[in-house]
């Protein structure tokens, strides 16, 4: 069929701001990288959901080329982690991306993938959340430009794991019960009902309990450090946020129990979970 | 319109079979055309319970096999009009059950005319136990007043709500009831057992009923005649209480407070003897 120009075109390019996945390799072994990605699926072999992921190679250097690609992909692949693009590769490994049906990606120094306004920028000590848009600003017509914003403000680099917006919050109002799991995935999650003991909940923003908690729950599931969790009864078998974990063997301690808290990394030590009265 | 109700609990030995069976011979008792299922393949004791067991010929594996018709396999009750046992088989393992095979004889059923099929669940959380509340339009979560019954009725409740039809196909969701079984006043007020409130708090699901803890229900399953048709006793009043309640006819609970019994009352009990109230 011949192409007029009175023809639309069958596809359009526009801009979309997803939430991805950068997977950083440390060392230079596909066999390293299948085996601990095979550790993290154990449980639950569909943890990734087919998601893409950009391949990050800024810690390997020269050794980029000596990899086995097929068994990294492959390693990737049987994670369900869909290998879009890599980042940090040297100019030598143009072709070999090329030929591997890699794309390339350059990435602004310093590391965060993120290119939104400043307005966007987490601070890191506040705790006021309410100036965080939870959608990418609308105005943003073109594909998101990797390149670094020169109104970046100064506070930027003290963030550690890239920062992005979060979703709508997702709300459950019925009881959570044991043996079942709930993940929020870059989003809040809001629980207007119990949690039983042997439920998880889990969120890689904040877990709003508005009801006992008495199972576990993980906050900042992905890493962000200033994700909280908030019940009005606090029973819990483990809680953690942002990898940092608290056991309650002895139970609750006694001035928290059967109260609204929240719990937090510390405010002055950033490796401690906190756990203070609302 | 058949209701489908499974009768489930997670923990073994809590009472299902004892409640499918006079849960079924007390809505027959009311005029209603029930049949009951033992889907416990391989470990059946539906009919021990039932009275019926030296007439079992053909079970429910043999119908889904096509062995046998539904007709065959039926067994009516000696004891209440209305009220037809299939029963499992107990030679087979519970794989024999397949979802097109199970969803097949309960349509049949329907199609005979029942109002209620009682699907009598095995314990645990495996595909016997899925299978029996698959097709559930009510379930009865059974519960002793203890905290590891507890802990498997949360599980199973919440198998119910992600792996019944009706939540898999988004339509209204299985209605849940609970039912503490061999209650003990007293030792819920020593501390003892969970109170049934507590129990109330920790699994949030309606209360249908709280049937006490009882010789009768012993011997019942001895004699193979379930508990509710000797109507003097406690166990069959908190039946068919809990009856009723299914049924959306509200009622006081009773048996859920320790009598001020004298001493011979309580010797004389504890032998097996008497089971109405008298002060001594």
């Amino acid at each position: 069929m011949k192409y007029s120009s009175k023809t639309r075109p069958s596809v359009e390019f526009k801009g979309f701001e997803t939430p991805s996945l950068r997977a950083v390799l440390r060392e230079a072994s596909a066999l390293a990288l299948q085996e601990t990605l095979e550790r993290m699926c154990e449980q639950q072999p569909d943890f990734f959901g087919w998601q893409p992921v950009l391949i990050d190679l800024t810690r390997l250097g020269d050794v980029t080329d000596s990899l086995d690609w097929p068994a990294v992909l492959r390693a990737f692949r049987s994670a369900q982690l869909h290998p879009v693009a890599v980042c940090g590769a040297p100019e030598s490994f143009r072709e070999r991306a090329e030929a591997l049906c890699l794309g390339l990606v350059d990435l602004p120094e310093p590391a965060p993938h993120s290119s939104r306004a400043p307005a966007d920028t987490q601070v890191a000590q506040s705790s006021d959340r309410s100036a965080q848009p939870t959608i990418p600003p609308p105005e943003r017509s073109s594909p998101p430009e990797r390149s670094s914003s020169p109104e970046r403000s100064a506070q930027a680099p003290e963030m550690q794991a890239p920062e992005q917006p979060l979703l709508d919050a997702m709300i459950i109002d019925r009881p959570i019960r044991s043996g079942q799991q709930i993940y929020a995935r870059d989003r809040d999650l809001i629980v207007m009902a119990v949690v039983s003991p042997g439920a998880e909940v889990i969120a890689d923003g904040n877990v709003h309990v508005y009801g006992s908690l008495a199972g576990r729950a993980i906050a900042g599931a992905r890493g962000r450090r200033d994700a909280r969790i908030f019940t009005l009864d606090l029973r819990a078998e483990i809680v953690a946020v942002a990898g940092l974990y608290k056991t309650f063997e002895e139970g609750v301690p006694e001035n928290l129990r059967g109260k609204p808290v929240q719990i937090a990394l510390g405010a002055e030590n950033a490796d401690a979970l906190e756990i203070r009265p609302i | 319109m058949s209701r489908v109700i499974v009768v489930t609990s997670g923990k073994g030995g809590v009472g299902k079979t004892t409640t499918s069976a006079n849960l079924s011979a007390g809505l027959a008792l009311r005029g209603k055309k029930v049949v009951v299922i033992d889907f416990d393949v391989g470990l059946r004791n539906l009919d021990l319970v039932m009275g019926c067991e030296r007439r079992v010929v053909y079970d429910f594996v043999n119908v889904i096999q096509g062995e046998a018709t539904l007709n065959q396999a039926l067994i009516r009750d000696k004891n209440v009009e209305n009220l037809h046992i299939l029963p499992a088989s107990q030679t087979r393992d519970k794989d024999a059950l397949t979802e097109a095979g199970v969803q097949k004889v309960i349509e049949d059923l329907k199609a005979m005319g029942f109002d209620y099929i009682v699907c009598d669940s095995p314990a645990g959380i495996e595909s016997g136990a899925v299978m029996a509340l698959t097709f559930a339009d009510d379930a009865i979560v059974v519960v002793n007043p203890e905290v590891s019954s507890v802990r498997d009725s949360d599980r199973i409740i919440g198998i119910i709500q992600s792996r019944s039809r009706r939540a898999k196909e988004g339509q209204e969701p299985v209605k849940e009831y609970l039912l503490v079984t061999r209650y003990s006043p007293r030792r819920v007020k020593a501390g003892e057992m969970l109170s049934h409130g507590d129990i109330l708090e920790i699994l949030k699901v309606p209360l249908m009923g709280v049937i006490p803890e009882s010789q009768r229900v012993l011997e019942s399953s001895n004699q193979g005649l379930p508990a509710v048709h000797q109507k003097e006793t406690d166990v069959a009043q908190a039946y068919q209480d809990a009856i009723d309640r299914y049924l959306g006819n509200d009622q006081p609970l009773r048996f859920v407070d320790e009598e001020d019994k004298g001493f011979f009352r309580r010797l004389l009990e504890s032998v097996g003897v008497g089971g109405s109230s008298k002060s001594a």
